[in-house]
């Protein structure tokens, strides 16, 4: 479930220990290797306590001296309900990132206040970037308008309220204003007629969304998708009103992990810290069966199977992400010959030689491989992504390459959820490392 | 699991979520005890207790909690 962060590693059962050595380390004398050590105790699938105890040593590292590996960025947060167990989360997600944050917090409901008066505290503390969160119910959106007139006016004004927002801090942020879509309510209150009907909560919120949508295509903000994340993992899972009566907290707790990830792999992305190639296995990666052992008939690829099928839409997603600029590339442990050989003749192969930037069929090992690849790129190997099926070959890449510089790892690719995972850490620049 | 276990439980707990290795607690142990036992703390105490025994706790139930022997009888007879 995405709820879980199911891309990233269990925690280490040392992560209190290594966080305490890292935090002491933080204040004092720091091992070269400090970043990687860092970015390496992030990368896990860590719960809101955690993150909240990883947010502590975000905040030291960016209150001082540079350390090379890590962006330090100051981060507004700025919004509706109780934000205070945000923050500490996003901070601590975007070391997974590469972005040590330190998080300046607007007062419960003065975010408009703060954001306009040139002199707040939160203006004049020289933030980098800013992130606005909505909830819909304090957006007056949760209740239905009398007409679509009175409908059409509240959107505005609500739009108008994020857009004053993210435009009054606007000269007090030296990079980007991050804006969240808004969470349509969970219950329906026409039933399926809420999306025909304009004057519907559900309906006010969509058409909010698309405004907020429009206006980032203008410029005017960066957009972190909540409500799409929400739709992902349910809203009746995203929704908990027991802690928005009790603390006003926009959503279930449980799910603050995962929305932290999205916000900070955005952050990641304004950082310029994206993922350029994506490098592929062949045997069971691209297609089913050993091309080696199999042949050109004996390997599963194409209508006739729902295997078959699988390593055919994995070759599409391949294609639509080199259509978006991703390079693609080739590591596998084959015969060259051999392993080009349904690029040239199986007939219900989607990608063709042509689509592959470098070629590495060979019997060396995947690490050397990954390094020679992204010197022909003229790319760092934490630029890549790296598609296998073998356990085996994604660990050794984890053993070979240094920690916080390793490639992002993909798990088995017959399966959806690998879809979904590649799709997202190409989408937001995000680090994707398989279970082992 | 035994009251006593259940209080074992969450002073690991509690002492995880306020980052307090030496925390003591007993049945009586109360928010005015514990200096980081603020309203954030306490909604991820609560989210850590509901992880660990696989429960949700109603707002009523929530807001009638005065001490740790409450949480402790509450857990127990969720668990029961």
């Amino acid at each position: 479930m995405l709820r879980d962060l199911p891309w990233l590693p269990t925690p280490t059962a040392a992560f209190r220990d290594e966080l305490r050595a890292l935090q002491a380390e933080a204040a004092g004398v720091r091992a070269d290797d400090f970043a990687q050590r860092v970015i390496s105790l992030a990368t896990a699938a860590l719960d809101e306590g955690q993150l909240s105890k990883l947010a502590k040593l975000s905040a030291a590292i960016a209150a001082g001296g540079p350390v090379p590996g890590l962006d330090r960025v100051k981060l507004g947060v700025l919004g509706d309900g109780t934000l205070s167990l945000l923050g500490p989360a996003i901070a601590g997600s975007a070391l997974r990132h590469g972005a040590a944050v330190q998080i300046f917090e607007s007062d419960y409901s003065q975010a408009v206040q703060d954001a306009t008066d040139p002199d707040s505290a939160l203006r004049r503390s020289g933030l980098d970037m800013a992130l606005v969160a909505s909830d819909a119910r304090l957006l007056g959106l949760d209740r239905a308008a009398v007409d679509a007139e009175e409908a059409q006016a509240r959107v505005g004004a609500a739009f108008e309220r994020i857009r004053m927002i993210a435009d009054g801090l606007g000269p007090s942020v030296r990079s980007t204003v991050l804006v969240q879509t808004v969470v349509a309510p969970l219950e329906p209150l026409f039933g399926s007629y809420d999306r025909v009907e304009p004057a519907s909560p559900f309906a006010m919120v969509e058409a909010l969304n698309r405004r907020l949508a429009d206006w980032a295509a203008q410029g005017g903000a960066v957009l972190v998708d909540v409500a799409r994340l929400a739709s992902v993992v349910g809203y009746e899972s995203w929704d908990d009103p027991r802690h928005w009566h009790a603390s006003k907290l926009s959503f279930s707790p449980e799910m603050i992990p995962a929305y932290a990830d999205v916000v900070a792999r955005t952050i990641g992305a304004v950082l310029g810290k994206t993922r350029k190639c994506l490098v592929l296995d062949l045997d069971n990666t691209l297609w089913g069966g050993v091309i080696g052992d199999d042949g050109l008939t004996g390997i599963q690829l194409g209508q006739g199977s729902a295997t078959g099928e699988a390593f055919v839409a994995i070759q599409r997603l391949a294609l639509e992400l080199r259509n978006r600029g991703v390079v693609l590339a080739v590591c596998s442990k084959n015969e060259e010959d051999a392993a080009r050989s349904p690029f040239r003749e199986h007939p219900d192969m989607l990608l063709t030689e042509d689509h592959i930037a470098v070629f590495q069929a060979n019997w060396t090992d995947k690490a050397a491989n990954l390094r020679a690849i992204a010197e022909a790129l003229n790319i760092g190997v934490d630029a890549l992504v790296f598609l296998d099926d073998n356990p085996a070959e994604r660990a050794q890449v984890r053993r070979e390459i240094p920690r916080g510089r390793r490639p992002g790892a993909a798990g088995r690719s017959g399966a959806l959820p690998a879809h979904v995972g590649l799709g997202r850490l190409f989408r937001d620049g995000g680090v994707l490392e398989g279970r082992p | 699991m035994s009251r006593d276990e259940i209080l074992r439980e969450i002073t690991e707990i509690m002492r995880d979520v306020f980052d307090e290795d030496d925390l003591e607690v007993s049945l009586e142990t109360s928010a005015e005890d514990v200096e980081e036992w603020d309203s954030l703390s306490h909604v991820r105490l609560i989210v850590a207790v509901e992880r660990k025994f696989g429960f949700k706790f109603k707002n009523s139930e929530i807001e009638a909690l005065k001490n740790v022997g409450d949480l402790v009888n509450m857990v127990a007879t969720k668990t029961a």
